[in-house]
């Protein structure tokens, strides 16, 4: 008998253990990645717009600043954007800054994209080196972040831009 | 305020290159030549790094685009004098320790490292109990069906019928 | 109509096996001919009933009928027929129906198999087999629902998943690993029904050993094709990554392999019972934690579907079957031990058994906790981990190394005691082999240790393979006479199944060696050529005549293509294309290999140019072709040793 509890008594610890973790994992994305950013000062660039001007963040302080990492070939991204056109379009002069990110793509698709589109909303940046990928911390697209006055990072979305997060980070502003 | 300083010297030192925006360390090594050792010690990071939108490739065997840029930002930093640990906590600033395709080998992530070597001690401890406590015993009598001078052959014979 | 006809079938498999279980529990109490002989028309009846409904689903995958939710959801018109009918297994709801499928074929062909064998151990086996497809029909009819009516029926679908349109392979290695997979379920009948009934007879242990070697056959083949098919498919020049997924097919391959080595001491020593059939338990445990781990989508993997409720389901599925099998174990097992308890000599072929099976469980442990570690540390600590190949290569090398040591001393030694003379004579030749084949290939400018250690452990296993294969023939030429022709067939006969284990050896060694090159020599690099220039990489001379567009009915294929030559001589044309599908907004590539006796080359395009340069990653890798006749051997030894005896009937 006393066998027979140390294999029962040790066995059903163990299944428990495990179904209780494998139970815990239905809670998570595991597609999800940490968000490393929220609450850190967002990481400086200077890049050029398809249209050949200058943004610095730096330069930019004192407003808000929305970050959207897209390409042509993401579906999402273009299932986003006309919301984002549609706000970026309501901004006044000191207003939340819209600026796109090319990620995974060249210059001249995304222009011939936002051509058929009708034009651009806001600036889309262009970065050779992909480096800001990386200091953003950028997986796939569509990517947004949201930039305070202090140029602090607030928050991240990966995936689709939730429209009721995107109207709360716009509330207040002029 | 002595590392600003000295991480404001190196930039300048490196004048012409692209400023390395969000290190907040100075390289801790004076920028390598060999051309092969860079490369060797790039590939073996990018190794390390996972791909963000990959399931269970690294950055080294991915074309993903975030791949691609943590490869290059990787070798960049490796010609830059930063040290392995250096990179990877750079990484791991940006994406978490998540990025790394192995936990660190520190604090509770030992649990994963020494589990394997744990259980092939109590697996090996049992056997070893077992010979232990069959020590004293007689060899068991060969069941053998064949009989023949020759050891290898009775065993090859005994072999066929089993 | 077809979702009428298909609700009907697999409501009629559910009854059919609910109330086999019903029926067979009698048969197993009660020891009677006549309730078992229902309960095996029972089987047959499940497995008609699913094996009409698969057929009506394929029948409305072929002919487009969106009515149907599955097919609205996998398929399309602009799928050919051959992938209409491969997307049966190609999302959830109908992998499950074919998981169903595939269990009430095995659970016939078990009934039929054991139509003479004692009504209760048999009925007990198949009172498992019964409980296991009642919940995965209970699946198909409650909440992965392939045969729900759309209406209204949409026009045209989206078509299955592009990573599985993208090759043939996609047709044969899924149902390959179900074979594998679902057919653990025998095994564990046979043994859960040993447990149950306390008796574990000769008999039965040739027959649970010959379903083991099967199913080992079928999970092999397919966990190989797996490899096959990353290879040929995702162009990252690589067979196995790790992911959960194949982690998941790893882990019961890992404790059957030793299941399969503890059932040798089993059945010829008789002892290692409980731990055998144990074993074998744990292996189809494995194989439910590992179809959890694919479609549940709490793990990160390119398998996993979308969560579902499924995912609940098939964990409380896993729970009940997990405390179920613990209590039997724990319960019985003293009732199947028999004679004395065990002795062993330290250098004898048990103690060698008895290391494989240590190093096998270490290895699964090993992979599964790995697996499931990141979740752990969600769990615990709230934080995002990654455990990947870093880790299991850190652990799967030194592990093999020790496996592959044993293939080679293992069979050299006798059961019982070996004397440490014998032992020496024995391993003398083979280790001396060895020892040249690795100081050789060192010699021979191979960089780093793995490579010559590799090479001299497979010269060492397969010196000793062949020598075991041969020595039954001289041993019987000696004692029998006769020719030598007559007496290599005769060996072949009577000891069918040690031939093939070591055919299986021989497999190991020549698939560790082609792993061990091939993961630690690869030379890659990225190639641009503009059209109708050459250009060299490492000794190959490739020149780039032009692009391609093949437009085909679900996809545009755009390929360059590439003349290599290698020292002037034209080793033929590659032709890595990119596709572009219509439900996909990304190109997926599909890459070239050539494969050559010393060493594939592999190209995968990063980007094509209409009428441009191309520009590709090249790969140079040793031996990858010896991976997949190494594989091969060891599915074949496995096939041979399962094959059964026309005197014998399991």
């Amino acid at each position: 008998m006393r066998r027979k509890l140390l294999i029962l008594i040790p066995g059903l610890v163990l299944i428990a253990a495990l179904i209780a973790v494998l139970a815990a994992g239905f809670g998570h994305d595991p597609h999800a990645l940490p968000s490393m950013l929220d609450g850190k000062p967002a990481p400086g660039f200077s890049l050029q717009s398809l249209q050949g001007e200058t943004y610095t963040l730096s330069e930019l302080k004192g407003r808000k600043v929305l970050l959207n990492f897209w390409s042509t070939w993401c579906q999402p991204c273009k299932i986003e954007q006309p919301m984002l056109d549609y706000y970026a379009a309501q901004q006044g002069p000191d207003g939340v800054v819209f600026l796109g990110v090319l990620y995974g793509d060249e210059p001249e698709p995304a222009k011939a994209f936002l051509r058929r589109k009708g034009g651009e909303a806001y600036p889309n940046l262009y970065d050779p080196t992909g480096r800001i990928i990386v200091d953003y911390g950028v997986g796939g697209v569509p990517e947004t972040y949201f930039i305070n006055e202090e140029g602090v990072v607030t928050q991240k979305f990966a995936g689709l831009l939730p429209a009721k997060d995107l109207e709360a980070f716009l509330e207040n502003t002029p | 305020m002595r590392t600003l300083l000295l991480a404001l010297t190196l930039w300048a030192g490196a004048a012409g290159a692209a400023p390395l925006t969000g290190m907040t360390v100075e390289p801790a090594n004076p920028p390598p030549t060999d051309e092969a050792a860079i490369q060797t010690r790039s590939i073996a990071l990018a190794k390390g790094l996972r791909c963000p939108v990959c399931q269970g490739l690294s950055s080294a065997d991915s074309q993903a685009e975030s791949a691609v840029a943590i490869r290059v930002r990787a070798e960049e930093l490796v010609r830059a004098g930063y040290t392995d640990a250096q990179i990877t906590d750079y990484f791991i600033d940006r994406y978490g320790e998540w990025v790394l395709l192995a936990p660190p080998t520190s604090g509770h992530h030992l649990m994963v490292w020494l589990a394997p070597g744990l259980a092939l001690l109590l697996g090996g401890g049992a056997i070893g109990g077992m010979a232990w406590a069959a020590r004293g015993k007689a060899a068991p009598a060969e069941v053998s069906a064949a009989t023949s001078d020759d050891p290898y052959r009775k065993r090859v014979l005994d072999e066929l019928e089993g | 109509m077809i979702s009428t006809l298909g609700q009907l079938l697999i409501h009629a498999a559910l009854i059919a096996s609910a109330a086999g279980i019903v029926v067979s529990g009698v048969a197993a109490v009660r020891d009677s001919a006549q309730a078992h002989a229902l309960a095996r028309r029972l089987a047959y009846a499940a497995a008609a009933a699913l094996t009409l409904a698969t057929g009506a689903m394929e029948w409305a995958l072929i002919t487009h009928d969106f009515s149907v939710s599955y097919v609205a959801e996998v398929g399309s018109l602009a799928t050919p027929p051959i992938i209409s009918v491969v997307s049966l297994w190609s999302s959830l709801d109908g992998s499950i129906l074919f998981w169903a499928l595939v269990l009430a074929l095995y659970q016939a062909a078990f009934a039929w198999r054991t139509r003479d064998a004692q009504p209760r151990i048999a009925s007990w086996a198949l009172v498992m087999l019964q409980i296991t497809l009642v919940f995965f029909t209970g699946l198909v009819v409650s909440v992965a629902t392939p045969f729900a009516p759309l209406s209204p029926a949409p026009l045209d679908g989206p078509g299955p998943n592009a990573l599985l349109q993208n090759h043939l392979l996609m047709a044969i290695h899924p149902p390959t690993l179900y074979l594998g997979y679902v057919g653990m379920a025998v095994p564990f009948a046979m043994a859960m029904a040993a447990l149950l009934t306390g008796r574990l007879d000769a008999h039965w242990m040739r027959s649970m050993r010959a379903w083991s070697l099967w199913v080992w056959s079928f999970l092999t083949l397919g966990i190989l094709l797996g490899g096959w098919w990353s290879y040929e498919v995702l162009g990252w020049g690589g067979y196995w990554a790790w992911d959960p997924v194949e982690n998941a097919s790893l882990l019961p391959w890992l404790t059957l392999t030793a299941a399969m080595h503890s059932l040798v001491v089993t059945s010829r020593r008789r002892r290692f019972r409980s731990w055998t059939l144990s074993l074998i338990i744990v292996s189809f445990l494995l194989t439910l934690l590992g179809t959890f781990m694919t479609r549940s989508g709490v793990f990160n993997s390119v398998h996993s579907f979308t969560q579902s409720p499924i995912g609940p389901l098939f964990l409380s599925f896993i729970a009940i079957v997990l405390v179920g099998s613990l209590a039997v174990v724990a319960l019985r097992l003293d009732k199947v031990e028999v004679g004395d308890p065990p002795s062993y000599q330290p250098v004898s072929r048990e103690v060698m058994f008895l290391l494989n099976n240590l190093l096998l469980s270490t290895f699964a442990f090993t992979v599964l906790y790995g697996s499931v570690y990141p979740l752990v540390n969600q769990a615990i600590f709230g934080s995002q981990i990654s455990v990947g190949g870093p880790y299991f290569e850190r652990f799967a090398a030194p592990l093999s190394i020790g496996l592959l040591a044993l293939l080679g001393v293992g069979p050299s030694l006798s059961w019982g005691r070996t004397g440490p003379g014998t032992a020496a004579r024995q391993l003398a030749a083979p280790v001396a082999l060895g020892l040249v084949a690795g100081v050789g290939t060192a010699l021979a400018g191979v960089s780093g240790w793995g490579v010559p250690l590799a090479a001299g452990l497979a010269a060492f296993i397969v010196t000793v393979s062949l020598r075991e294969m041969a020595a039954p023939v001289m041993a019987a030429l000696r004692k029998e006479g006769g020719t030598t022709a007559a007496q290599v067939a005769r060996a072949w006969l009577r000891s069918r199944r040690r031939q093939g284990a070591h055919i299986a050896h021989i497999g190991t060694a020549i698939a560790a060696l082609a792993i061990t090159a091939s993961s630690s020599h690869k030379v890659e690099g990225e190639i641009t050529i503009e059209p109708q220039q050459t250009v060299s990489w490492e000794g190959y001379d490739f020149t780039f005549t032009g692009d391609e567009q093949v437009r085909q009915s679900y996809r545009i294929n755009h390929r360059a293509n590439l003349i290599v030559r290698r020292a002037a001589a034209e080793l033929g044309a590659m032709e890595p294309s990119m596709n572009y599908y219509a439900t996909m907004s990304q190109p997926l590539g599909t890459p070239a290999v050539m494969n050559r006796v010393s060493e594939d080359l592999y190209l995968s395009v990063v980007r094509l140019v209409p009428e441009g340069s191309v520009t590709v990653r090249a790969y140079r890798q040793p031996l990858v072709v010896w991976l997949w006749i190494g594989g091969m051997l060891m599915v074949l030894g496995a096939a041979l040793g399962a094959w059964p005896k026309r005197d014998a009937r399991p």
